[in-house]
């Protein structure tokens, strides 16, 4: 019981992280150099994000061979080529799943 | 238009379109996140949480990272600052997605603010700013009904989690990060229109994949916070002006 407690404690700093500069308590505007960092926000977190699952696997580096690799290179590719969203996850994932399969194929034989 | 924001891709006309592009738009995403808001849901309730309990960390808490590592706490030390300390440091990234959206949220009245700040998630974040690169502005009812839809299936994931319990497969052997990969690499590539907008990627990249190699504190807000900075320095050096 206690636990649920803690949820909505946990609950309250997850919200509050998230509201904390939609709130009009503080009137001020952001200073033009702090905008000038925040445009980078998007471009630098989400790569923070991609770039290990592509690059790193337990601890060490991914062999040019691997699966999430070589389909996270298409992927970049594909991207630079196609400014469309859908059409470039959809490019990435046949060839994860097609290099998934064929590796995984040879492991059984 | 005309300043290189808009590709010719027409705005949405009405709400309904942006409603429905909005639900598109995060699909691949939600889809992607299933697996892990089943494994909250299952490993929640191996850790002895009630259902209900569990299904409200999905409700309230609304985060996978944080739900995934405050179990972790539990089962490890069962200490409660290191719950909220854990739940602060892995939710801090979205004070700067709170601060990016500011200017265009903070006109709105509070009801909308409240709830957007309450759906906004990494795959809300990236989906909206995708949004804004392209058409060159901010919709609130593109940014609520993605954040929405991206909440119903994380909280129908979870259900599916905490009504199998504790006997899901090794879900980690099928790959679905690369799914996730996948779309934020397709998000993030088109951004790439400025030598500094590069230089915060490719720094980015090489942080993280440092930071995670030799495990160094927290490799997300670390590299996150570098390729910021390495963009930064490269704007201002170069002279670009803030948009």
């Amino acid at each position: 019981m206690i636990f649920i407690f803690y949820v909505v404690l946990m609950a309250s700093i997850t919200f509050t992280c998230r509201y904390f500069f939609f709130a009009n308590v503080v009137h001020y505007a952001l200073h033009p150099e702090i905008k000038r960092l925040l445009k980078f926000t998007a471009p630098a977190v989400l790569t923070a994000m991609w770039a290990p699952i592509i690059f790193v696997s337990e601890g060490h580096l991914n062999s040019v061979d691997d699966a999430y690799f070589i389909s996270g290179i298409i992927t970049i590719l594909a991207a630079i080529l196609i400014p469309r969203t859908l059409p470039v996850i959809v490019i990435g994932l046949i060839c994860f799943g097609l290099l998934r399969f064929f590796t995984e194929t040879t492991l059984v034989l | 238009m005309g300043q290189g924001i808009n590709r010719g891709y027409l705005p949405p006309e009405s709400t309904a379109e942006y409603q429905k592009q909005a639900i598109i738009d995060i699909l691949p995403l939600s889809l992607a996140v299933i697996p892990w808001g089943i494994l909250c849901g299952s490993l929640a309730i191996e850790f002895g949480l009630t259902a209900i309990e569990s299904q409200l960390m999905s409700l309230l808490v609304f985060a996978g990272a944080v739900q995934l590592a405050s179990l972790g706490v539990i089962a490890m030390s069962g200490l409660v600052p290191s719950l909220f300390s854990t739940t602060f440091i892995i939710s801090s990234r979205h004070l700067l997605y709170s601060a990016v959206f500011r200017e265009d949220v903070r006109k709105l009245p509070a009801v909308w603010r409240m709830m957007i700040a309450f759906f906004l998630t990494d795959e809300m974040f990236a989906v909206v700013m995708a949004f804004k690169a392209r058409y060159g502005f901010f919709s609130e009812h593109y940014a609520l009904v993605a954040g929405f839809t991206f909440y119903v299936i994380w909280n129908s994931a979870t259900f599916v989690g905490i009504y199998i319990g504790g006997s899901i497969p090794n879900l980690q052997s099928y790959g679905f990060e690369f799914a996730i990969a996948a779309t934020f690499i397709a998000i993030v590539i088109p951004q790439v229109k400025s030598v500094s907008v590069l230089m915060s990627v490719i720094t980015a990249v090489i942080a993280s994949v440092l930071l995670t190699l030799f495990e160094v504190g927290e490799p997300l807000i670390g590299a996150s916070l570098i390729g910021m900075l390495a963009g930064y320095a490269t704007s201002k050096l170069s002279g670009e002006p803030i948009v």
